[in-house]
């Protein structure tokens, strides 16, 4: 490791272990049951690993991408290339996929610590954000799943920590430089942070800044890495996913603009109704909205994001507690001579940049650089008060310590019954958790102790369809692609051969939105249509009820029901039905 | 030179007060686009007080009126009283106290800014955006008691700072906060919460003049002791039972469900993590915090159409700006009473939270007046950014994005808002009433749909009905599920749906409805359309 660990004080560092012990617990613990399935993109990151490890190239056969064209948003690769050394290990498994994310997480805290540290020269502040970092339930719910969001967060602060020791020992520019760069090709949202936030950088200490030799090799690396984002979008156009998911691609209705325009009694394409009514208004409240909502109290405390794979049920992004922490933090460190109070509140306001600019009203992956300030702040927050309970007697000081540890326990103990119990259950459709339950059938994988070998009560003897000989017997199998992208978790559960699949592997995308493959040697992934379908003889048919329906299959002998998978809210999830 | 800068801070400030007099006065009777039933309620009762000293119902000068079984609280009817001796019985007698309470609120808000932040720009910053704020606007043109009784709040704080210097004012503050009171059932909440923080955060000054308080309390609990019969008569929590978040069952249900997935339901555990404490505390919480949310506040303000304009929130966008950087700038002020400030902002949407239609502008109004504060302050700060070209250069995108919104607002309000929702407001009544006195002698019935909120009272209003005739006659139906009643009939009208049977079977009967109510061969005699073009009412007979 590049920096020296320079925690004198003993105490302090037992602390910090002991955090650090609970962070990396409460990120690991069953950490391949829950989340209960993986999302496309996970499935994707491990087996574009997998094929890595074995032939060095992407699914689609490409050498050593830097982008991997996957469903065609061509996903940044340093979680992929990071993830192959775990793979390796584990095998290709949920754990091996989350683990780059895990390690992410946890010397996250150990990062942020150091961090805080080097701004405010004071070990207590600096631990107090450590301890909400580690019990923070946006960082444990974006640490745990592979998101590539959460190891770009980490590079963020890995820079940000380089850049400001690289103040006193300008070579740490240079790690700086590698880790902003590195940062653009693991996450599409650092495209937009990175620069803003380096901008910052340079105007919040341009006093101490001096453009020596070490700041300029960095700020060259960086750039090298910036050109070849931008080589990719602009010669290769791999840019697919920014422009669909970019908030001006979106505009309002025919239909609202027409109603306007009735009750105006103006033409659309008036000038006055341009100026009053036109677009540019419209965005300017859209962006507007999704900027503030990232401060609005009741998003953050009680309703969160709304993707069934960024929250939890009945709880918002952030605990009860940091209701009265936040606004201390802020009080704290507001008017603090410290540049680094600055560049706190600098990342707060810019943070959810790269989420404003998109689609969604809230996205909670997209914004996830604000953990760094607002865990700071929560520390901060925690510090203070305790702090200035310190000036009355010590009575007083250890019971309201002990009152408000307990309340942040308390908040712990109900986000982990809600995310250990009940997330699971309620979103087990949003992570796609039916394709584990019909396709996994690896059992005999070495798992981390920390996680149950062989996940399913029923699995060991159970039915395995997509062995490669049963599979081989069919004429033709069917798979519906309701759920999304089937073919990832075929390749994945079955740990398909890479170069295989590369012969065959050809990606249908009729629009700028994501496109999926459609078949795989015998198998065709699509929508089941039994009027017609039902005709195939000999063949396997994976689909929702609805697509193989109870009074079309039942009544007839030809067609027998091999399986019905549900979700783990009871829910219908998949049909397996074969026909003569 | 002193005394020229002395003229030019008047000038603004009278400027501000004649636009805020303009925007809250002109065409008042007009706009907002109709009459809804509780100002007809309040007309009708202040007349029928006038002619009979009774109220609809017969009762002699209540302290509450039963109106629709909701009991409003009495004394706007009573300051609408004079309006309606005077100017007659119509719209602007029953929505001038609130426009007149409104405008001296904006005078007020400079008062109170200045003396806060003692600094003359906040203060006219602070009034220049109550002036066109869309929150404030909104219920300053219209019959709403909760506008007059946030005059009285803000008051009620005014005279409250400057008791802090010298105690009598103390006393006019605590009676300011009664009137408050007893104008309509927030304050009921809010003002003894505002008054024990004001207590607690003052109470070395308060505790030095205590003989002088003890006196002044005494007074106010005897002035009060009409509100506190009416409290414990039952009569006023009538209202509160139909909307409290209790009566939410969603929670409740959760309750179950959450513990089920537990696996074993009699799981101590899930018992201790899943029960109505754990359920309904963040549900208040999530009322409570809806009135801070940026849906509300700034893009789309609340649901209700009575209390909000079509694509306005309750600020302005760069309000939002103004906020931020008044809350941040806050924090570091040395001001001695922005902790007031901030406790009056946080108190203010708690009686609307106890509600579960959250967020409601019309309950937590009195929000308004200490957030545009903060904003004044924040938009003065920019004055003080010491850069004169970045200074300038942000003043006037400020400025140009604020009159911007202001005229959007005012096109969205006037242009609009009758013709989005003709409904928020019950147009159409005025002239549905002048013409049923028309052909009304020609029929021995008339049958008037009731798709419309409480017809009777709008028939009775516009018909200008003798009180004295009306209130033997007058029997309040049982209550629905939001405990509203009504008047299914008086003299020779009827209030109902008119079924298609009943057209059948009646003859001699004017029919007045909507168009779904009338059938195919019906005779239309007459018609009444919303301002968007389409029927509020089809006069017709079989």
């Amino acid at each position: 490791m590049i920096k020296k660990f320079q925690i004198s004080n003993f105490k302090f560092q037992i602390f910090l272990v002991v955090i650090i012990i609970l962070a990396a617990s409460l990120r690991l613990w069953n950490i391949a049951l829950n989340p209960p399935g993986l999302t496309w993109d996970e499935a994707a990151i491990g087996y574009n690993a997998y094929s890595l490890l074995k032939t060095g190239r992407d699914e689609y056969g490409q050498i050593l991408p830097l982008n991997f064209k996957s469903f065609g948003d061509y996903k940044p690769g340093v979680y992929i290339y990071a993830d192959v050394p775990f793979v390796a290990l584990f095998g290709l498994n949920e754990l091996a996929v989350r683990m780059p994310s895990v390690i992410a997480g946890v010397f996250l805290v150990l990062l942020i610590y150091l961090l805080v540290n080097g701004l405010f020269n004071n070990k207590s502040l600096a631990l107090s954000v450590a301890l909400m970092l580690a019990v923070s339930p946006l960082a444990i719910q974006f640490s745990r799943p592979a998101f590539e969001s959460n190891l770009a967060v980490f590079l963020n602060c890995l820079g940000i920590f380089c850049f400001i020791r690289g103040l006193k020992k300008s070579n740490l520019f240079i790690p700086a430089g590698l880790f902003f760069g590195l940062s653009l090709f693991t996450y599409q949202a650092s495209r937009i942070f990175i620069p803003i936030l380096i901008l910052g950088l340079f105007l919040i200490y341009k006093k101490d800044l001096s453009f020596k030799k070490d700041l300029r090799i960095g700020l060259g690396i960086f750039i090298l890495f910036v050109l070849l984002v931008g080589t990719q979008i602009l010669v290769l156009k791999q840019s697919s996913r920014l422009e669909a998911m970019n908030y001006f691609a979106y505009r309002r209705s025919d239909e609202q603009i027409n109603q306007i325009a009735k009750e105006d009694g103006y033409q659309v394409s008036d000038y006055k109704f341009q100026i009053l009514h036109g677009e540019w208004f419209a965005y300017l409240k859209g962006l507007t909205e999704r900027y503030l909502i990232y401060f609005s109290p009741k998003m953050l405390f009680i309703d969160g994001d709304y993707s069934p794979r960024h929250r939890v049920p009945d709880l918002g992004v952030l605990y009860y507690i940091s209701a009265l922490l936040i606004p201390l933090g802020i009080i704290y460190l507001w008017g603090r001579k410290e540049r680094g109070a600055k560049l706190i509140f600098f990342l707060l306001a810019i943070s959810s940049m790269p989420a404003v600019l998109s689609r969604d009203l809230i996205s909670m992956v997209r914004a996830l650089n604000l953990l760094l300030p607002l865990t700071i702040l929560e520390g901060a927050g925690l510090y203070y008060l305790l702090l200035n309970i310190k000036k009355f007697n010590r009575f007083i000081f250890i019971s309201v310590s002990l009152i408000i540890f307990f309340l942040i326990s308390a908040n712990l103990v109900v986000f982990l019954d809600r995310y250990f119990i009940h997330a699971s259950i309620k979103y087990s459709q949003g992570w796609l958790y039916g394709y584990k339950d019909l396709l996994a059938l690896q059992c005999d994988q070495l798992y981390f102790a920390l996680a149950k070998p062989c996940l399913l009560p029923e699995a060991k003897g159970k039915e395995i369809f997509f062995s490669k000989e049963n599979l081989s017997k069919y004429d033709n199998i069917l798979m519906t692609d309701d759920y999304g992208q089937p073919y990832i978790y075929y390749l994945f559960y079955s740990v398909y051969t890479p170069d295989k699949f590369q012969k065959q592997a050809i990606l249908e995308q009729p629009s700028i939105d994501v496109g999926t493959v459609r078949r795989i040697d015998n198998i065709a992934f699509r929508h089941v249509y039994w009027p017609k379908d039902r005709g195939l003889k000999n063949s396997l048919f994976i689909a929702t009820k609805e697509e193989l329906p109870d009074q079309d299959i039942i009544p007839y002998p030809q067609y027998k029901i091999l399986k019905d998978i549900n979700f783990l809210d009871g829910q219908h999830a998949f049909r397996v039905v074969e026909s003569e | 030179m002193k005394f020229k800068i002395f003229n030019l801070k008047f000038l603004f400030l009278f400027l501000v007060l004649v636009l805020a007099a303009v925007l809250r006065l002109w065409n008042l009777g007009e706009y907002p686009a109709g009459f809804n039933a509780d100002e007809a309620a309040i007309g009708y009762n202040a007349y029928s007080i006038l002619q009979t000293g009774k109220d609809e119902y017969g009762t002699f000068y209540p302290l509450a009126f039963k109106s629709f079984g909701d009991y409003k609280p009495g004394l706007y009817f009573y300051f609408v009283m004079p309006f309606v001796a005077t100017l007659g019985l119509n719209e602007i007698a029953v929505r001038l106290p609130s426009a007149l309470f409104g405008i001296l609120t904006v005078l007020l808000a400079y008062l109170l800014a200045k003396k806060i932040f003692e600094d003359d720009r906040v203060g006219l910053l602070s009034a220049l955006l109550l002036t066109i704020s869309p929150w404030h606007l909104q219920f300053s043109r219209g019959g709403w008691e909760s506008n007059a009784a946030t005059f009285f709040i803000t008051l009620g704080v005014f005279l409250w700072l400057k008791g802090l210097a010298k105690p009598i004012f103390i006393f006019w503050s605590l009676c300011s906060f009664l009137i408050s009171m007893y104008l309509y059932q927030s304050p009921r909440l809010i003002v003894p919460l505002f008054l024990l923080s004001g207590v607690i955060l003052h109470k070395d000054l308060l505790f030095r003049e205590i003989k002088k308080l003890v006196i002044f309390i005494m007074i106010v609990c005897i002035l009060s002791i009409p509100l506190i019969l009416q409290f414990t008569s039952g009569e006023g929590g009538a209202r509160f039972r139909g909307l409290s978040f209790f009566s939410d069952k969603g929670p409740l249900s959760r309750i179950d469900e959450l513990r089920g997935e537990h696996g074993n339901l009699n799981d101590k555990a899930a018992k201790i993590l899943h029960n109505k404490i754990t359920a309904y505390a963040p549900n208040f919480l999530g009322h409570y915090l809806d009135h801070f949310s940026t849906q509300f506040l700034f893009i789309n303000g609340e649901e209700v159409i009575r209390n909000k304009v079509p694509e306005t929130g309750e600020f302005y966008l760069i309000e939002a700006f103004f906020l931020i950087i008044g809350i941040f700038y806050l924090i570091r002020s040395k001001f001695k009473h922005t902790r007031l400030l901030i406790l009056w902002i946080l108190i203010s949407p708690i009686a609307s939270s106890m509600t579960f239609q959250t967020p409601n502008a019309l309950r937590s109004l009195s929000m308004v007046v200490p957030m545009t504060i903060v904003m004044g302050y924040g938009l003065s700060k920019i004055f003080n950014i010491l850069s004169k070209n970045f200074r300038d250069l942000l003043l006037t995108g400020c400025f140009l994005l604020l009159i911007f919104e202001f005229i959007h607002y005012l096109e969205s309000y006037y242009v609009h808002y009758p013709k989005r929702y003709p409904l928020a407001w019950e147009y159409g009544f005025e002239e549905m009433v002048s013409k049923l006195e028309k052909y009304q002698d020609q029929y021995e019935k008339v049958v008037i749909t009731d798709r419309y909120d409480q017809p009777y009272i709008l028939v009775l209003f516009y018909g200008k009905y003798n009180p004295a005739e009306y209130q033997p006659q007058a029997v309040l139906t049982s209550r629905d599920q939001f405990n509203f009643g009504t008047i299914r009939s008086f003299d020779k009208y009827e209030f109902h749906k008119i079924e298609p049977n009943e057209i059948k079977n009646t003859k001699d009967t004017l029919f007045i409805g909507t168009d779904k109510e009338m059938p195919k061969n019906a005779e239309i005699i007459d018609q009444v359309d919303f301002p968007n073009g389409k029927p509020a009412f089809i006069f017709f007979k079989t």
